[in-house]
């Protein structure tokens, strides 16, 4: 990977009279990375992402994204910057395919038909193309925000809460396709959650803010590991499930069985060793959601 | 004695003489009418094409061609092109029509006009039923035309035409200009027609007399060769 | 940059002609003008017979007056509330409309500038105004002609003016043209307040508002009113009716198409500064 800055922000602060909304922030996103940008609700995620695309004006403080000031090349990064800021409003009265045309014609795009239909195919959408946004549910409105951000192949993706509004199906599509748009794509990605595991899933290096500063940041896993987490595993075998923890020692680990579920407290490295035994067994393992709160994380760190 | 009788003679025949020419030097108002209207009368009927300006203080009107046709006695009509206005007074004015009904003629002076001699008859209309109560007119005994004529009307003020005889017609002396000067009330003007929020008319602008004028200018005649007759035989 | 402020044009007229309420103002017009031209043809005679009774006394009429180009006059008199209305429409939604459905999110995180989209859009509301009254003006003439002819024009003010059938064309063109100006303008006050605004209806009702209280403040003939008057824009947007009249005043005329034009400039500029500025939280 790249050590190449893609974003830099410097002792940013963002004031709203006496109220201190970003509180000297400064993190830098290096190329290549899925960066996570995590805090409680109200820390400042939204004024900051605001700012990195020119929404807001900081009140002091300097933002460079791919090594340019932003006030001073705001064009010219944009063109390369796609983004989805809180809930993706699209113009309803307009379809799908419509609506992507027109917003990547707005970012100097030329987007061909052939792109316009690959985009919806990657989010899901490709059936509904030609219908107006305002028949859409949350979640279709979430994944359309997505193709909108991916529609003028962009270098650098900036994703606020990505996965809302989305069915549990839905949100492993769009990890999936952050993933692969990154890994494949080489796109640099910032992703803003308030859930601590989708970042873990996803994401190489994180930064966690909190009152507009800075709490952590650094390498995902080294920032989680040591750290145990809770998981669910679903299976429809729960006895068998049972006896293999059990005997293979970590029944100790069990935190609770309800109905078809068994919820166990694991590192990191022992998730994927866990689903193993359990296949190995012959258990059919449904399911497996690892479960990490922010909060949990947080209370950790003090 | 003989002297006495030869003094008496010439006294005599002196006054005599004095008294047929002083007698005879006071122009005959009702001849001089009646030649006038002699004059007129070889005209049958005529089509004239002209240019009419209307000159009122509240209307500006384009200066509009037309045409206008006479038959005899008193048939005038004025044809323009497009939408026109026309005063009331003083258009229709024939020597027919203002000397065709009873009246009293009375020869005021010998007077000069436009640098004609002209002899200026007043005509008093004897019974009651014209709008015309009063005129004066001043006629060029020489061509037995009326160069200007002022009237008095029983309620619309007075009107005056004069007449400029600039292009002469063999044989019928018809004018080549004719200025029509007449009284107006300044109306008000009602506003709703245009819905004018913004009419920004000077206050206490209220019905006040202006003159208005009408100036004719005939540009050629066809006389007497029926077309005046066709145009109101159609009329019919 | 250039290319793509056209883009943008090209997509905020794509977008205002793809909402239903854009088509409110042709559709009144469509409505309007042969309603008006119906009326006339119906009752004209009747009206103008009223308006000129008191002329009858000392004039003989001669000619037709009511004809197609009269409608078209009397039809640019409704410039002056209900066009006004059918602008704001649209040019108060243009961006009051994008923060109410949250979509500044989606185009200020585009490359165009700030400045480029404002122009663009109020460009785009631009052509949607003339568009409106082209329309208008066409409609008005064309249809007028063909219902009730053509002829003279008469038009009453404190002086009556008859303009002669091959002299009102002009006119008529003229006046469209300057009452286009005017329409700009009252376009340039909504997009202002637009600006302000989280939803349309508020800069449609306070730009009528606004038009309403002026022509008041014109019509009362109170002297503080009256040093006012000659700079609120209302007081100029009438001026297209100085195309009727004998001498056209050009210096007044010109006069009034200057301070409509630094209304406009004004208004862009307040906009300008303001949105530039502005911190997007919708």
């Amino acid at each position: 990977m790249s050590n190449s800055t893609i974003i830099e922000i410097s002792d940013l602060h963002k004031s709203y009279g006496a109220f201190k909304a970003v509180n000297g922030l400064s993190f830098k996103v290096f190329k290549g990375d899925v960066f996570g940008f995590l805090g409680p609700n109200g820390a400042g995620k939204s004024t900051t992402i605001r700012m990195l695309l020119s929404l807001i004006t900081p009140t002091s403080g300097r933002i460079k994204i791919f090594d340019k000031d932003l006030i001073a090349n705001r064009s010219t990064i944009l063109m390369k910057v796609g983004a989805i800021v809180e809930k993706p409003d699209m113009y309803g009265y307009l379809s799908a395919s419509n609506n992507l045309k027109l917003l990547s014609r707005l970012s100097g795009y030329v987007a061909t038909n052939d792109r316009i239909n690959s985009v919806l195919l990657m989010v899901g959408l490709s059936h509904r193309a030609h219908d107006k946004v305002k028949t859409f549910s949350q979640g279709m409105k979430q994944r359309l925000g997505i193709a909108q951000a991916l529609i003028h192949e962009p270098e650098l993706i900036i994703l606020d809460e990505p996965t809302n509004g989305l069915d549990p199906q839905g949100m492993v599509e769009i990890r999936n396709l952050i993933l692969k748009l990154n890994k494949e794509n080489g796109i640099t990605i910032m992703l803003s959650s308030h859930l601590l595991n989708e970042v873990e899933m996803l994401a190489n290096r994180m930064v966690i803010i909190d009152k507009g500063k800075v709490v952590v940041e650094g390498d995902v896993v080294e920032l989680l590991s040591g750290d145990k987490m809770k998981v669910t595993i679903g299976t429809s075998d729960i006895d068998k499930a049972n006896a293999v923890l059990i005997e293979s020692g970590l029944g100790h680990e069990i935190l609770k069985i309800e109905g078809h579920e068994i919820q166990l407290q694991l590192d990191q490295s022992e998730v994927s060793k866990v689903n193993a035994l359990l296949v190995d067994n012959g258990v059919q393992v449904d399911k497996m959601v690892p479960v990490r709160s922010l909060e949990d994380y947080f209370l950790s760190l003090t | 004695m003989r002297k006495v009788k030869y003094i008496g003679l010439v006294m005599i025949s002196w006054l005599i003489s004095f008294n047929h020419f002083a007698f005879s030097a006071i122009p005959n108002p009702d001849l001089i009418l009646q030649e006038v209207k002699l004059k007129f009368n070889t005209v049958k009927d005529y089509r004239a094409d002209v240019k009419i300006k209307v000159d009122v203080d509240f209307v500006k009107i384009p200066e509009k061609s037309g045409t206008i046709y006479f038959l005899q006695p008193d048939l005038v009509r004025v044809k323009t092109k497009g939408f026109s206005l026309l005063p009331k007074r003083g258009m229709n004015i024939t020597p027919q029509n203002l000397l065709g009904v009873n009246y009293t003629a009375i020869w005021i002076k010998t007077d000069r006009y436009e640098g004609v001699e002209v002899e200026v008859i007043k005509v008093i209309p004897i019974d009651n039923e014209g709008d015309i109560i009063l005129s004066t007119l001043w006629v060029d005994t020489d061509k037995n035309i009326i160069r200007k004529l002022e009237a008095t009307t029983r309620d619309a003020g007075t009107f005056v035409i004069s007449m400029a005889f600039d292009s002469p017609i063999e044989g019928y002396d018809l004018p080549s200009k004719v200025v029509v000067n007449f009284d107006m009330r300044k109306n008000e003007i009602p506003l709703g027609l245009t819905g004018d929020f913004e009419n920004d008319r000077p206050q206490g602008a209220k019905s006040k007399n202006t003159r208005g004028k009408v100036t004719i200018t005939y540009l050629e005649y066809s006389i007497n060769n029926g077309e005046g007759t066709a145009y109101f035989k159609k009329k019919k | 940059m250039n290319h793509m402020w056209a883009s943008a044009v090209s997509i905020e007229l794509y977008k205002i002609f793809r909402r239903p309420r854009t088509y409110i103002g042709f559709a009144a017009i469509c409505f309007l003008v042969p309603l008006i031209q119906i009326a006339l043809y119906v009752d004209g005679e009747t009206y103008l017979e009223f308006s000129l009774q008191n002329l009858k006394e000392a004039f003989e009429f001669q000619g037709e007056l009511l004809n197609g180009y009269l409608a078209t006059y009397i039809i640019l008199v409704t410039l002056y509330v209900h066009i006004p209305f059918l602008v704001t429409l649209v040019t108060g939604d243009l961006l009051a409309g994008e923060a109410a459905t949250g979509t500044f999110r989606m185009i200020l995180t585009r490359p165009i500038s700030r400045t480029g989209l404002l122009l663009a859009k109020f460009t785009a509301g631009l052509i949607y105004t003339s568009l409106l009254i082209f329309c208008m003006g066409l409609l008005s003439i064309i249809m007028g002609v063909i219902v009730m002819g053509t002829g003279d024009l008469i038009v009453i003010k404190n002086t009556i003016y008859i303009f002669a059938e091959d002299d009102v064309m002009w006119r008529l063109i003229a006046a469209f043209g300057f009452g286009l100006l005017a329409m700009w303008t009252v376009a340039a006050l909504s997009f202002m307040l637009s600006s302000f605004a989280e939803n349309s209806i508020g800069p449609i009702m306070i730009t009528m508002s606004i038009i309403i209280v002026f022509i008041i403040i014109s019509a009362i003939d109170l002297s503080i009113f009256r040093t006012v008057k000659p700079f609120l824009f209302t007081s100029h947007m009438g001026s297209w009716k100085l195309f009727f009249e004998e001498p056209v005043n050009y210096n007044k005329i010109g006069n009034s198409a200057l301070i409509l034009s630094a209304h406009i400039v004004v208004l862009i500029s307040v906009t300008l500064f303001s949105f530039r500025r502005k911190d997007i939280l919708s």
